[in-house]
């Protein structure tokens, strides 16, 4: 009995009826897409009811070996027995459980198909829920949350095949398709919401776990949530699209002919700042001691007024991450160093779906759901201006990392200065860029200047070819990135 | 350079959408949807402000004659002064500059015995535009605040009729942006704790970022919403706001400008709201100086952690 497969009783006859208006989109499916879609669709599990419908004589099936792909099996549907069964069935109609299955299978296509295909299914299903319009979906249950559960391993496996595989011109297309669309976010944000079938704009869906509890609301920290395995709240992940796309546009960039990064690990309290030269640009965002308890240690008031930061520029321009008591503190070390503050960027941050952060006790008073960089200038540098907003909105990523808009920013305004960044981290290296700090993997220095005064002032450490090539490599390497990361939030692997 | 392709500050340049124009769901009816524990809490919250309000009382009076100290003390200040930055915004769009749009030098702001009418504790919420951040620390000094927070207002420009238009070639001076937002200073005065002083404060309720759509040229009318922030954070009933516009005036508020119509405020009515031991039932805006608490508000809002040891700091210097 079909019921078995499902441990509960069912009796609903429309379900058939559902079934055929499925398998009649998703024949058509089948037999567009290339065969590398189908291991998804026998994965949905619905060989049984495949079965059911074949030994009631509702459709013709011809050979149901372990490995065969579903459009072998599906000869013809017939829909004068599948109109019997309605009636057959058709007593006793359980009316939820059908809204379940419904539900489910919805949630299964939705999973494994895209664009075109799946707005049709939707439709269909919308219009068959029309016709039967006092129903609700109320509990959704155990039962479909374990179909859930299938449908977030069958995402992972496809994204883990996407990243072994070389990509193929679906995929390109896809991407391209997504990036164009960039950050065109639909303001319901899942396609359950989102009535219009039409809506080309990007879409959520919810990630529902077995101990996810819908009604406690979304997570705080949605994607960026340390244990969204155990988090009860709700996460989302991208619909129809879950490629790293960053990945891509970073490697696709990287290629740009320039200086490299280079970057020195040093004291920047002790280091001598004359090795450098004179820079158009310096950013800094330096650890401010403002008395609260950070996963990382300070710089005392008195340590960051006596920087000698004055020596690295004559006229330029400098950017001045602050935040709490340093926002004065900031403006203080500002007039020490010999410039006049003129701007203050703001960069909002946002999560994952582009809504402002707005809790979680991030201020003493209100809560903080951004963060200010003062810009002060010096002399009289030559920079492009009006150009760009006083306003950054940008998603938030690891601990007091900063948006890396900044940097298209300074690119625009300062196109071919000379660029310096204090208290660095291995990611905010980038060509054009000396990046200084104590979290860098030792020295890498290209400008034959600069390593030369280098050499003279630190005799002592080794800047050979040999060994700064080590440090490339060290750079490079994503996981030890992570592990630099990890130390220095206490984090234990 | 590396660039993300979702980059709003780059998208700004091309099509002239400011980037907080992406920002979803910034509407204080929407912003909490999906969260059902902070919008009961701002439920509550708002509905209690409501209540106990006193009716609208406002003076029309020029700040530079008008005695503030007949008026006592308040616990909560808020000013927009007219600063030079609003009437270089009239000059830029052609617009002639009115009387009551003359902008006052900082010296004359300084001037102000705003520290004479601040009781101890109380806040200073200081509108300041873009330009004027170091004024507004300079008289936060004059009158004896602490700048605590920076309320930032995003001014959208969704609406496309009414471009405020950007001039080509135009001389920035050391102006490096365009400004597509303007900054409310959040000063204290006295010493206020977050954990003990739950009588004066409820923190962490709001945010720090406004997000409204940009007045028509010329306006210097300010988003609603801070009053909400306002009234939802400090529980002090006395408010006052100073060079108030008739679309100032509100419910639990004290206002004083040259512009208003009309002067509705008795010294001695005005004192007696605040002068009861309970809130009344018939007249609800008649009560204590402190807006009261509920124990439904007490479990929802967010609260200081117990205190707990002092973390030693890490010895290695990271950052």
């Amino acid at each position: 009995m079909l019921s078995d497969q499902f441990d509960y009783p069912i009796s609903g006859g429309e379900l058939y009826t559902y079934i055929n208006t499925i398998f009649l989109v998703l024949h058509q499916f089948i037999h567009f897409k290339t065969k590398t879609s189908t291991p998804y669709l026998r994965n949905l599990q619905i060989e049984p009811i495949l079965i059911q419908l074949s030994e009631a004589g509702a459709i013709n099936l011809s050979k149901l070996a372990v490995g065969t792909y579903l459009q072998d099996f599906i000869l013809s549907i017939s829909k004068e027995k599948l109109g019997q069964m309605n009636i057959q069935y058709s007593q006793g109609i359980n009316q939820n459980k059908c809204q379940q299955v419904e539900e489910w299978i919805k949630e299964e296509i939705r999973s494994i198909t895209s664009g075109q295909t799946f707005l049709k299914i939707d439709h269909l299903l919308d219009e068959a829920r029309n016709q039967k319009t006092n129903r609700l979906i109320e509990n959704v249950g155990n039962i479909s949350l374990k179909y859930e559960d299938n449908v977030v391993q069958l995402a992972l496996e496809r994204k883990r095949a996407a990243l072994l595989k070389t990509e193929n011109y679906d995929e390109e297309e896809a991407k391209r398709k997504f990036t164009e669309r960039g950050l065109q976010i639909c303001e319901n944000f899942t396609r359950d919401k989102c009535r219009n079938v039409q809506c080309q704009k990007t879409h959520f869906r919810k990630i529902l776990k077995a101990n996810t509890q819908t009604k406690l609301g979304n997570c705080t920290y949605l994607d960026q949530c340390p244990e969204q395995e155990q988090c009860k709240y709700i996460h989302y992940i991208l619909d129809g699209n879950d490629v790293d796309w960053q990945k891509r546009i970073q490697t696709a960039l990287s290629n740009h002919k320039s200086m490299p990064p280079q970057w020195i690990n040093c004291d920047l309290r002790i280091f001598d700042f004359r090795v450098l030269g004179k820079f158009d640009v310096i950013m800094a965002d330096p650890p401010w001691d403002i008395h609260m308890n950070l996963p990382y240690g300070t710089l005392k008031d008195k340590e960051m007024k006596a920087l000698r930061v004055d020596l690295l520029q004559n006229d330029g321009i400098i950017f001045l991450w602050v935040t709490g008591r340093a926002m004065e503190l900031g403006r203080e070390c500002l007039i020490l160093w010999g410039y006049r503050r003129v701007e203050e960027l703001v960069w909002i941050k946002v999560n994952q779906l582009h809504r402002i952060i707005r809790t979680g006790r991030t201020g003493h008073w209100l809560n903080h759901s951004k963060e200010h960089c003062l810009i002060g200038i010096k002399g009289n540098p030559q920079l492009i201006k009006g150009l760009d907003c006083d306003v950054i909105v940008s998603e938030v990523r690891e601990t007091s990392r900063k948006p890396d808009e900044v940097y298209g920013i300074i690119n625009r305004m300062c196109p071919n200065g000379k660029k310096v960044e204090l208290f660095g981290r291995p990611h905010n290296c980038r060509p054009n860029w000396i990046t200084l700090g104590n979290q860098l993997p030792g020295v890498y220095l290209k400008d034959d200047g600069i390593r030369q005064r280098f050499m003279e002032a630190y005799p002592s450490v080794d800047i050979s070819e040999n060994n700064m090539n080590d440090n490339l490599v060290q750079m490079s390497n994503q996981e030890n990135l992570n592990v630099i990361y990890n130390n220095h939030i206490g984090k234990k692997e | 350079m590396q660039q993300k392709l979702n980059d709003l500050c780059k998208h700004f340049l091309d099509t002239n959408e400011r980037p907080q124009n992406s920002i979803k769901k910034y509407k204080p009816e929407e912003r909490f949807e999906d969260y059902p524990k902070s919008k009961e809490l701002i439920r509550l919250k708002s509905e209690l402000i409501k209540k106990h309000n006193h009716p609208p009382n406002y003076i029309k009076a020029d700040l530079r004659t008008f005695d503030l100290q007949q008026l006592g003390k308040f616990d909560v200040i808020l000013i927009d002064p007219p600063w030079a930055e609003y009437a270089k915004r009239l000059m830029q769009a052609n617009m002639q500059v009115k009387e009551h749009q003359q902008s006052w030098t900082l010296e004359e702001l300084k001037q102000l015995h705003i520290d004479k009418i601040a009781d101890i504790p109380s806040f200073i919420f200081l509108w300041c535009g873009s330009e004027h951040l170091d004024d507004g620390r300079e008289l936060f000094k004059t009158w004896g605040f602490k700048r605590c927070e920076d309320i930032v207002w995003l001014k959208t420009n969704k609406d496309h009729s009414k471009q405020n238009q950007y001039v080509a070639g135009q001389d920035y001076g050391d102006n490096l942006f365009r400004r597509v937002k303007e900054h409310c200073l959040v000063g204290l005065r006295g010493d206020v704790k977050r954990a003990s002083d739950q009588h004066f404060i409820h923190a962490n309720i709001d945010t720090d970022v406004i997000i409204t759509e940009e007045e028509v040229m010329g306006s210097t009318k300010k988003p609603e919403e801070l009053y909400e922030i306002i009234e939802r954070f400090c529980l002090g009933r006395k408010r006052i706001e100073l060079f108030g516009e008739i679309h100032n005036i509100r419910d639990g508020w004290l206002t004083i400008g040259t512009q208003l119509r009309d002067t509705r405020q008795m010294p001695q009515q005005y004192n007696s709201y605040f002068q009861q031991e309970q809130f009344s039932e018939e007249k609800p805006f008649m009560g204590p100086r402190y807006l009261q608490t509920t124990i439904e508000i007490e479990n929802l809002r967010p609260k200081s952690p117990p205190k707990e040891q002092q973390q030693q700091q890490p010895q290695t210097y990271f950052y």
